[in-house]
């Protein structure tokens, strides 16, 4: 790896974690404005993110690995942020129902049933 | 209010101290920089910058343990037990503290004797506290996590917070051990002084912010104990399966077998996975509070630990992490700019919101704002940004022109401390360090104001939340 080289792959793998960081703030920001402006900047910034992955592939000297490693983590950035997202409105959802009477009260029955069944 | 969290906040109040003899030390170590001659031979850059680094590793111990002395009754409805034992020791641990850093200004170091290791500095990097004081801290330790367990234990019921806190406490004074062992292999010595240094930092004490700011979470917005206790082991767990291996990238070049490449990259490159979560959870809660609390400073300050946890672990870490890069930045100022900026994203903004956190309910506000803390807020933010980004930059000319150009010679190291980079690097370093202490300066008028005119006001009862 030539002293250039090394610099410019730095700054890339750090802009390719930046980019993704941006790419998960603008996507929540988006599910909880519903604005198309957060929806089209969350979805740039992640193409900008698997650029840079796709830059960091093809132009790099890092190792076979290595790259594999970052093809893997453009995978890995792209669903977090909607499954993270997911996972916590479901928690919250499930967190008000459980303090619903009505809920509670239709969890009951359904439980009684089951052990009805069983 | 119970004792325990008078204790608490006395600790607080000493990591504020310490904070601030950390920033003061921090500045004195940034003007050797840019004045090599400066106090030569009376104090030298070695000696401050030891208690610089130990004193940040002393105000966030003091945070953390002054959050937990402060949080565990309200989780318990009950004192902590040993609480008379656990105050005699924080004016122990107070006195030990102030002597080290009297004795590391003052006498600065001895010879290699038995006599220098135990009474001046240990000699251990980051652990330099003489053999008496690090036994001081073991003792204080294990008083600390007698007095957390026993109180579950008489309380007869644990939480899903705390038991995590409790599992945590064992390693986090098991892994302090390893400041004791002196073996001479250089190897040997490096590969198990890192399990303290770097399993303190990326595994216990990571999971033991993630206790603290579940508590924050729970009394500074009523958050639902359920959901962040669900978060909090899936956090945990992410954090302790890239965190723990992730040990391998400092394993790079002491010696160890060539697998460590592969594991320490592998490892630290999925670190930066779960603080994107923390970060996606961090703008869902502010979102859906629509960036309103009561307690306005410890809310902005619980945000700015997930963004800058995000920035300076995952991204400044990411960047030279992987081995073909490391090769080059590890132990530059490259180096210390992600030391900084992760630090302070991750444990430092955190310890400050349990500070307003604490101070609101023992003062009887009924939630706290104003102009002083949104300063402090800016100035300590932007201070440290300027030096993480000053530092970056620095580093990257050093290892460039140093390490991958000039070979990693005496004589590159000589020719680099001449560069126009480095130099206005180190400058702007300087600069931004005082902007960051006049941040430091703001943050303590304010937390001293907070109340003031509520001050004759009797405190109110701490209600337990969440339960």
């Amino acid at each position: 790896m030539t002293p250039r080289a090394m610099v410019e792959t730095a700054l890339l793998l750090g802009a390719f974690v930046a980019t993704a960081g941006v790419y998960g703030l603008l996507y929540c920001l988006w599910r909880l404005r519903n604005g198309r402006g957060l929806k089209i900047g969350s979805y740039l910034s992640y193409t900008a993110s698997a650029v840079i992955a796709a830059i960091v592939v093809a132009l790099t000297p890092l190792h076979a690995g290595w790259k594999v490693l970052i093809a893997a983590s453009t995978v890995g950035y792209l669903v977090i942020p909607p499954f993270t997202w997911r996972y916590l409105t479901r928690l919250h959802r499930w967190e008000r129902k459980s303090h619903d009477p009505g809920f509670a009260k239709h969890a009951d029955r359904h439980l009684a049933h089951l052990f009805r069944r069983a | 209010m119970y004792r325990s969290q008078r204790l608490g906040l006395k600790y607080l109040g000493a990591s504020v101290i310490m904070f601030g003899a950390m920033i003061a030390f921090g500045v004195l170590s940034s003007i050797y920089y840019i004045q090599p001659g400066f106090l030569v031979n009376i104090f030298n850059f070695n000696s401050a910058k030891i208690i610089h680094i130990d004193g940040l590793v002393i105000w966030l111990l003091m945070g953390f343990i002054g959050s937990v002395y402060w949080f565990v009754p309200q989780e318990l409805e009950r004192e902590v037990d040993g609480i008379g034992l656990a105050e005699l020791l924080f004016w122990v641990f107070c006195a030990a503290v102030a002597i080290v850093v009297l004795v590391l200004i003052f006498v600065q170091y001895g010879g290699a004797s038995q006599w220098s290791m135990w009474f001046i500095n240990q000699g251990r990097k980051y652990v330099e506290a003489p053999r008496w004081a690090a036994i001081g801290i073991v003792v204080v330790a294990g008083v600390f996590a007698y007095n957390v367990i026993g109180t579950a234990v008489k309380a007869g019921k644990t939480t899903g917070i705390l038991t995590v806190l409790i599992a945590d406490l064992i390693p986090l004074l098991v892994l302090y051990l390893d400041a004791f062992p002196q073996l001479t292999n250089m190897s040997q010595d490096l590969f198990w002084w890192w399990w303290l240094v770097h399993l303190w930092v990326e595994a216990t004490w990571e999971v033991l912010i993630g206790c603290i700011m579940a508590w924050t979470l729970i009394h500074m917005v009523g958050a639902s104990r359920r959901v962040v206790e669900s978060w909090l082991y899936v956090q945990v767990a992410l954090v302790l399966g890239t965190g723990i291996l992730g040990l391998g990238h400092h394993y790079f070049w002491i010696g160890t077998p060539r697998y460590w490449f592969a594991i320490g990259g592998v490892f630290s490159a999925f670190e930066p996975l779960p603080l994107l979560g923390m970060v996606v959870h961090a703008v869902y809660d502010a979102g859906s509070r629509h960036l309103q609390a009561a307690n306005r400073p410890a809310f902005y300050w619980t945000l700015a630990e997930a963004f800058g946890n995000f920035l300076g672990a995952g991204v400044f870490g990411f960047m030279m992490t992987l081995p073909q890069i490391n090769m080059y930045s590890h132990g530059t100022q490259w180096t210390a700019s992600h030391g900084h900026f992760a630090f302070w994203g991750a444990y430092g903004c955190g310890v400050i919101a349990v500070l307003y956190l604490a101070l609101e309910k023992s003062r009887g506000c009924d939630g706290i704002d104003g102009r002083a803390w949104k300063w402090s807020f800016a100035l300590l933010n932007l201070g440290i940004l300027g030096m993480a980004g000053a530092l970056l930059v620095a580093g990257i000319d050093q290892a460039f022109f140093e390490r991958a150009v000039g070979g990693s010679t005496w004589n590159a190291y000589l020719s680099m401390q001449g560069r126009p980079w480095f130099i206005e690097s180190m400058w702007a370093r300087f600069v931004f360090g005082l902007v960051f202490a006049s941040g430091y300066a703001m943050l303590v008028y304010d937390l001293l104001a907070i109340g003031k005119s509520q001050r004759g006001a009797i405190p109110q009862p701490i209600a337990t939340a969440g339960s």
